[in-house]
């Protein structure tokens, strides 16, 4: 699919048929470059080093666009990043389509195109628009990026006027999304295939059930869906915004059963080389997210930044015909910042997320198994931040963040029996653009 | 008698103070552009990319000038936003594919050049400033 773009963006961009339509002069290339460190302390976030602190968090893009004719821009961006065990600076297509405004009221865009969900989706890989280093990790989970970063279609966009009440953006789009083998949400879907079939199969307590490991996910993204709405509303500076998305994928998976962990009829002792009595056959699933919502607010006076959203996501997941998650996840956040001197901004920031709001003590999470405890539920996180504007293309963060709770993956990124429910992590990280 | 007079000096001051910064800079455009006033509202959403052709169908092309104390004025006076959250706001159109930022030129100099080159242009030079070269747009 990232070739199709790539080929269909480089026709636009250099077809001899549009070089009489637009000077190759007027290619407009900008580009930005960040390096983060990242320190935890109890539990690692995001890179399985980040307690011992890592230099792994970096991000360079190069943005390439063209005014074709005065109603068609076409464009693309290549990113390289890293996060941990994430991106590796492979460099990969970010966005990249055509976009076609035949009046301010309606454009289409068809190619690869940033997902409007929420205020500040569109923007996530790009460091220099957010006062803090990462955007509220309730709502945009840095791990379910390949999910939500952008999809691969058509979409529908303007601007409508709505008189005293101000003005309103809005996109709607269909496509498909593609997600990489190496991301956190394919660690996170082995582990809780693994986990979802030992139990079904069990027999007795899970510690010396036969264990199904499953150690090959892929997903097979069928569809997504969705748009956002934003009202630019006409008391300066307030914008109101609502978007919704759903995304339908099939999974497929495999993998091999082997003998206990525990030793029958012993004192739990672990069996730590348990052998391979069977495999687990090519297999299908479903991964969805029915819907999610998001409600958002932004309020800026002057040089005080005001931010809330709310969200809920109805996901289901499927191994076979064993249900493995049908909950309703909830996040919300509010978020302060303020900028003196045109060049200093602080923030703070409390960040919820609950992966079943109907359980959000984890109760009925943590009874499933001894495994798992109630705090891998939820994540409350606490933040602080500052940001200086060394120049207008070049900046520094630094933010430290008290978090209470291990859910959105961190699992994948730790030993789960070693997990603590209190944990903290510093960021610093700088970041330039031209 | 004494506070009504403070009265009307602090308010005269205040009024002063805001013809002081509203003259700081005026928007400009190609002298053969047709148009020659424009509502507050359209300068706004034409600066943010809401707008963006002309009465005539053809694209508006923007400019902005490096100099940090106008464009604060022109920002804070035309789009409601800082000359940072301005410059954030096209980040974000830039690297996300969705927009083009204005054309940035150095000082009133280069804006009245460019303009004058650009039948499709509209920028902001110093009151001051303004000559025979471009023309005004008013702000209504």
């Amino acid at each position: 699919m990232h070739k199709g773009i790539l080929v269909v963006l480089m026709v636009l961009l250099l077809s001899p048929l549009q070089a009489a339509a637009f000077d190759v002069a007027q290619l407009q290339i900008n580009g930005f470059l960040s390096q983060g460190y990242l320190d935890s302390s109890e539990n690692s976030f995001l890179a399985g080093d980040s307690v011992d602190g890592t230099t792994e968090f970096n991000e360079v893009g190069i943005a390439v666009s063209t005014q074709i004719s005065d109603k068609l821009r076409a464009g693309m961006q290549l990113l390289s990043r890293d996060l941990g065990n994430v991106g590796n600076n492979e460099v990969r297509l970010d966005w990249g389509f055509a976009d076609y405004r035949h009046e301010d009221y309606l454009g289409v865009r068809i190619g690869k195109v940033k997902l409007p969900m929420g205020l500040y989706n569109e923007g996530r890989d790009t460091d220099m628009l957010r006062p803090m280093v990462f955007l509220p990790q309730s709502i945009y989970d840095e791990t379910k990026r390949d999910l939500l970063v952008a999809y691969q279609g058509g979409g529908l966009y303007g601007n409508l006027s709505f008189g005293v009440l101000g003005d309103l953006d809005y996109h709607g789009f269909y496509g498909g999304i593609n997600i990489g083998d190496e991301s956190l949400l394919i660690n996170a879907l082995q582990q809780n295939a693994s986990f979802t079939l030992t139990s079904a199969n069990a027999t007795g307590p899970l510690g010396f059930a036969d264990q199904y490991k499953v150690n090959n996910v892929e997903v097979d993204n069928d569809y997504i869906a969705g748009g956002g709405l934003v009202l630019n509303s006409a008391l300066d500076g307030l914008r109101l915004g609502v978007s919704w998305l759903t995304v339908q994928n099939q999974l497929s998976y495999s993998g091999m059963i082997t003998e206990s962990q525990m030793n029958p009829g012993m004192p739990p002792t672990p069996n730590t080389s348990p052998d391979i009595i069977g495999t687990i056959p090519p297999s299908v699933g479903q991964l969805n997210n029915e819907a999610t919502y998001v409600a958002s607010l932004e309020y800026v006076y002057e040089n005080l930044t005001l931010v809330g959203e709310y969200s809920e996501t109805e996901r289901k997941q499927k191994f076979g015909n064993i249900t493995a998650i049908d909950a309703t996840s909830q996040s919300y956040y509010v978020m302060a910042a303020y900028t003196f001197m045109d060049r200093m901004t602080v923030s703070a920031l409390y960040d919820v997320y609950y992966s079943d709001k109907d359980d959000k003590d984890g109760d009925a999470f943590a009874a499933t198994s001894p495994s798992r405890q109630d705090f891998f539920s939820w994540r409350k996180d606490l933040g602080v931040g500052v940001r200086y504007d060394i120049t207008p293309n070049w900046l520094v963060k630094a933010e430290y963040h008290d978090v209470d709770g291990a859910a959105l993956f961190l699992t994948t990124v730790n030993d789960p029996a070693e997990l603590e429910q209190d944990w903290d992590y510093f960021v610093v990280k700088t970041s330039v653009n031209f | 008698m004494k506070i009504k007079i403070v009265l009307m000096l602090v308010a005269a001051a205040f009024v002063f103070s805001n013809v002081a910064l509203a003259a700081d800079y005026v928007l400009v455009v190609n002298k053969g552009n047709a148009v020659s006033s424009i509502d507050a509202k359209d300068a706004k959403k034409i600066f943010l990319g809401k707008k963006s052709s002309w009465n005539n169908g053809e694209r508006i092309v923007l400019y902005s000038q490096q100099n940090q104390t106008l464009t604060e004025a022109f920002s804070e006076g035309v789009v409601r936003k800082s000359a940072q959250q301005f410059m954030v706001f096209w980040k974000k159109a830039l690297f996300t594919g969705t927009g083009k930022p204005p054309v940035e030129v150095s000082d009133d100099a280069q804006m009245k050049q460019a303009i004058a080159a650009d039948p499709k242009g509209i920028g902001y030079i110093s009151a001051s400033a303004m000559d025979g070269t471009v023309k005004q747009l008013i702000i209504n």
